[in-house]
């Protein structure tokens, strides 16, 4: 495993006997964005797939509406210089998310167990995942962050990056998902979310209202299903 | 200990997969509120939160972003329908603040405002606590937790005094929000935090560590991880910091399985000699 995510630290065990031992922990890192010469924002993340975190970022902020609008992306250190295209359009997001995209129960549990594979989380037990999976099956790019919502900034980053069309796509989370998971897979168009958390009362009445189709609880043999069950089978 | 009660779980209808088939069933969900904050008269923010607490809520938010430094720099502070209202004493302070603010994206979610770590002082406090007591209080924080029971969706934090008595526990969708509520609640009750202790649920990334030190809070135990960049503001500022805190017997969801733990375990990370 990169260092460049863990850093070795020693801690004192306190279990009956005290002793001195060491271990890894996850490391966080500020990224500085810069976009056109002007900071942009400053985000605490996981140090990897920061090309992809930053592209899903001004994706989901609207900034881009494709790769096209990205002239030039350098990240050196803890600083990404992103240069935009000047007559680029801001992106118009749908008010609801169409799609006929329908997957069956079985592949809901594989790709929620697809995620949770994660080597950073067995050793360190700090982090959140997310998947894309097309059509519910083919993972498109499975990453990890201290946070929920920065692992779906990155696998958003990842989708476009592959040109992926997000309304054939199963969403998979660790997280417990509040509205504002929902209003990003709103922005990018994604149809169904799939997490082994829950969601918040104010998750299931967006994804109601804007035909996003929210699993929770997916576990063993069981989940429940939220809002938009016909898209499950 | 909340000024009023709220709801705080709603119960939505949905399709229960259970022995391999959908069935119409009930969920009990945790209430998420959108509470914009105002800052004499300005728009600072808009907060999710469960709703209760609201005022402690915001009290500790303002504390905690930079905004004030004491109870004392608040004039009036009302929650009404429209959201949080606070009238600060001297107006200059948001507006001066805000441009010196930089507002970062954390891994709880959201922005945050962000003070450099720089001003914040040395912790002082000669708070000793017993180990036992530390699982002691941790299993209280669980014992209590009836929202997690209920919903499954929340983060919990506790705060207790050195005789280990529960001073205020506070149950919320938002780690980040746990804390501030609890600061907010000791800012209220003129609390000396250098004389209580916080347990919590969360992970220890730089962002929650630094809302613990700059409310002089000496030692946080929480039941899971922490970060590197957790670990060096806590260690800078002389805060003790115990994580993985799991008395023999807890349970724990880890991937799709309970895990049981056989044997009481906690790791101290910094700050050891608060710890008997």
């Amino acid at each position: 495993m990169q260092s460049k995510i863990l850093k070795k630290v020693e801690y004192i065990n306190a279990d009956g006997e005290t002793i001195r031992v060491s271990e890894r922990i996850i490391k966080e890192m500020a990224l500085k964005v810069i976009v056109d010469g002007q900071h942009f924002t400053t985000a605490m993340i996981l140090a990897s797939m920061e090309k992809e975190y930053v592209i899903g970022y001004l994706y989901l902020q609207r900034i881009i509406t494709s790769m096209e609008d990205i002239v030039s992306m350098e990240i050196k250190k803890n600083t990404a210089n992103v240069k935009l295209k000047h007559d680029r359009a801001q992106r118009k997001i749908l008010q609801d998310v169409n799609s006929n995209l329908t997957v069956c129960k079985e592949d809901v549990f594989l790709c929620v167990r697809a995620i949770l594979k994660s080597p950073v989380f067995t050793e360190t037990e700090a982090v959140h995942s997310a998947g894309l999976f097309l059509n519910g099956k083919k993972a498109v790019s499975i990453t990890e962050d201290l946070g929920r919502h920065n692992a779906l900034d990155k696998v958003i980053g990842a989708g476009l990056l592959e040109n992926i069309d997000f309304n054939k796509i199963l969403a998979a989370s660790t997280g417990r998902q509040p509205t504002e998971m929902v209003l990003k897979c709103r922005s990018a168009g994604i149809p169904i979310i799939a997490t082994k958390g829950v969601p918040t009362s104010l998750a299931v009445e967006l994804a109601e209202k804007t035909g996003i189709t929210i699993a929770g609880l997916v576990r063993g043999d069981t989940m429940t299903v939220y809002s938009h069950p016909e898209r499950i089978q | 200990m909340a000024d009023k009660q709220m709801e705080t779980a709603k119960t939505f209808k949905v399709q229960r997969l259970t022995g391999g088939k959908f069935i119409p069933s009930e969920s009990r969900l945790v209430i998420e509120k959108e509470l914009p904050i105002y800052v004499n008269g300005e728009h600072l923010a808009t907060a999710s939160v469960v709703p209760s607490m609201e005022k402690e809520f915001v009290l500790g938010y303002l504390f905690g972003q930079g905004f004030i430094n004491s109870t004392g720099e608040i004039r009036t502070l009302d929650i009404t329908d429209k959201g949080a209202m606070a009238i600060l004493s001297k107006e200059a302070i948001v507006s001066s603040r805000k441009r010196k603010t930089s507002y970062r994206i954390v891994s709880g979610g959201g922005r945050m405002a962000y003070f450099e770590s720089s001003t914040l002082s040395h912790i002082r406090s000669d708070l000793k606590i017993n180990r036992q007591e530390i699982f002691r209080a941790m299993n209280t924080l669980f014992e209590n937790a009836s929202l997690y029971l209920e919903t499954e969706g929340v983060h919990a934090a506790a705060l207790f005094d050195e005789e280990i008595n529960l001073l205020c526990i506070v149950e919320d969708i938002g780690r980040h929000n746990t804390l501030d509520k609890i600061i907010g609640y000791a800012l209220l009750h003129n609390m000396d935090c250098t004389k209580t202790f916080v347990v919590s649920t969360g992970r220890m990334a730089s962002e929650m560590v630094m809302k613990i030190c700059r409310a002089c809070i000496p030692l946080v135990a929480t039941k899971t991880a922490i970060t590197n960049e957790g670990l060096k503001i806590g260690k800078k500022h002389g805060l003790t910091i115990i994580g993985f805190v799991r008395d023999a017997g807890s349970k724990m969801h880890t991937n799709m399985e309970v895990r049981v733990f056989k044997k009481a375990q906690m790791k101290i990370y910094t700050g050891a000699d608060r710890v008997l």
